[in-house]
């Protein structure tokens, strides 16, 4: 280890999050690494890997990547024991590797809901599991959810039965963490845009140019406090969940969403994806 | 009095508790029952809750021995399992899954065989209060419950918009009489499979049809503490 050590509200804290080689997953760990946590970040995609590590370098920060696919319990073993032997301990767990496939009914098969309970369901159960067992003298873990998980939306019988279950896991193991200290909470995030108002790559892959933009502007007219949000937003609610200015935060269904949950904003005119 | 005469129910899952208390109170109110492997149904079908084939089969059975589809109701179970550091992981799957695909099937089959006939039904599933109230010791049942119970407010979304009729409501359970009840940390009395029955028979009388994606606690406040 070579990181620059940093004074912050994580000083001390090894925290290992997945899904760290792209989006929120790698603001989370630029976030949580500049409060001054000791941080391992986890993914299957090399590149993405570097792209994190770069980005962290710039900011004169350093976190060290574990290849990892969370569907599998052995390399979950792996992972926590390699995080333990390396820095002493685990103080945080960020589940935030997660997939989307939206799609109607009658279109949903048994592999689509397959794919988003191994790695939403299932991946999220182990990681708590591989967590508690090394966590021995309390902690904090982060479940990122899906606005989804806390009401209807079109689409989405296969992504909300699984989001569902992210956030309502964090719960049920908030109450077992109880008697080892250990809390869990859920975050739930609104639209997020890295890159401002510029219509991301992938959405003009999605829409066109043309239809990019007005997707990006249907996004900030549907949320009440008229912006988008950033993936940094996002990281810093889950870095005051793992700091111990949250000791007495558990069990919650956090929303960092530019207030879409708090009107009737969601549901208007999402449009199918094509 | 809810009168059900000329409609046609399929019970998903005799093996819950309220199963047989539903079959009763929707024949005693003039429904005609179509159950999974029950006695008391007017039709019984055996079904394999895996496969999305079966579902079908059973569903168009039900359709042309019974003559309809009018009442779908999803009883999903609430078990205990071991803790979260000693549950093996496959048992972890194996459990959620169990729960979840039943569920999943049975909804989203259940409405699609609805649409094919033009029927404007109701789909109620029973969930165990844990959907809402986490438990201890019964990580599975929580998270397959609370899936379950928002992939159903996405379906009622989705019949809304696609204007077909159908809505889709669940009832949160609490511990019912003769299970044993789950881990909730807070005294709660248990509930009569007949009290499930009567939300069941509310929700698929013609008064709920304006109610869609709803919730009903019938669990003696449990969901409210």
């Amino acid at each position: 280890m070579t990181a620059r050590v940093q004074s912050g509200p994580l000083s001390g804290k090894v925290i290992l999050i997945t899904g760290g080689t792209s989006g929120l997953g790698r603001w989370t760990t630029m976030v949580t690494a500049s409060q001054g946590a000791t941080v391992v970040f986890t993914g299957r995609n090399a590149d993405g890997a570097a792209e994190t590590s770069t980005r962290l370098v710039d900011r004169g920060l350093h976190a060290s990547y574990l290849p990892h696919d969370v569907t599998k319990p052995d390399e979950w073993t792996r992972v926590v024991d390699s995080v333990v032997e390396e820095h002493g301990r685990l103080d945080g767990l960020v589940n935030n590797s997660g997939v989307s496939r939206l799609k109607p009914m009658d279109q949903m098969s048994l592999d689509d809901l397959e794919f988003l309970l191994s790695v939403n369901v299932d991946g999220m159960f182990y990681g708590i599991q591989q967590a508690f067992r090394v966590m021995t003298n309390g902690g904090s873990v982060v479940n990122i959810s899906a606005l989804n998980a806390l009401r209807g939306s079109p689409n989405s019988t296969g992504y909300g039965l699984a989001k569902g279950g992210t956030t309502h896991l964090a719960r049920a193991a908030a109450v077992e963490g109880r008697a080892r200290k250990i809390r869990v909470n859920a975050v739930h995030p609104g639209v997020l845009f890295e890159h401002g108002d510029r219509p991301s790559p992938g959405a003009i892959a999605l829409f066109g140019e043309e239809g990019a933009k007005k997707f990006v502007q249907y996004n900030i007219d549907t949320t009440p406090m008229g912006r988008l949000g950033h993936p940094r937003d996002i990281g810093t609610t889950v870095a005051f969940l793992l700091s111990d200015a949250a000791k007495h935060v558990t069990g919650t269904a956090i929303h960092v969403d530019g207030g879409r949950m708090a009107g009737e904003y969601l549901h208007h005119g999402i449009k199918s994806q094509k | 009095m809810i009168d059900l005469t000329g409609k046609v129910a399929f019970i998903a899952n005799a093996d819950h508790p309220a199963a047989a208390a539903c079959t009763g109170r929707l024949q005693a109110a003039g429904a005609k029952v179509c159950g999974a492997g029950s006695a008391s149904a007017d039709l019984a079908v055996d079904l394999d809750p895996y496969s999305p084939d079966s579902w079908d089969s059973a569903f168009d059975r039900c359709k042309t021995e019974l003559g309809g589809l009018d009442i779908l109701v999803i009883p999903t179970g609430a078990t205990a399992s071991e803790g979260i550091l000693s549950l093996a992981p496959e048992d972890f799957v194996a459990a959620h899954r169990s729960l979840a695909v039943t569920a999943f099937l049975a909804q989203n089959r259940g409405i699609l065989a609805m649409r094919a006939s033009g029927i404007e039904g109701a789909v109620i599933h029973i969930l165990p209060a844990a959907a809402r109230a986490a438990a201890g010791d019964a990580a599975a049942a929580c998270t397959a419950s609370a899936g379950i119970l928002f992939s159903s407010k996405s379906a009622a979304l989705e019949c809304a918009k696609a204007k077909d009729g159908i809505v889709v409501n669940a009832i949160l359970a609490g511990p019912i009489e003769g299970e044993e009840p789950l881990n909730y940390g807070v005294p709660v009395d248990p509930v009569s499979p007949d009290d499930i029955a009567s939300a069941v028979l509310f929700f698929a009388a013609e008064g709920a049809a304006y109610m869609t994606g709803m919730d009903l606690p019938v669990d003696n406040g449990l969901v409210a503490q």
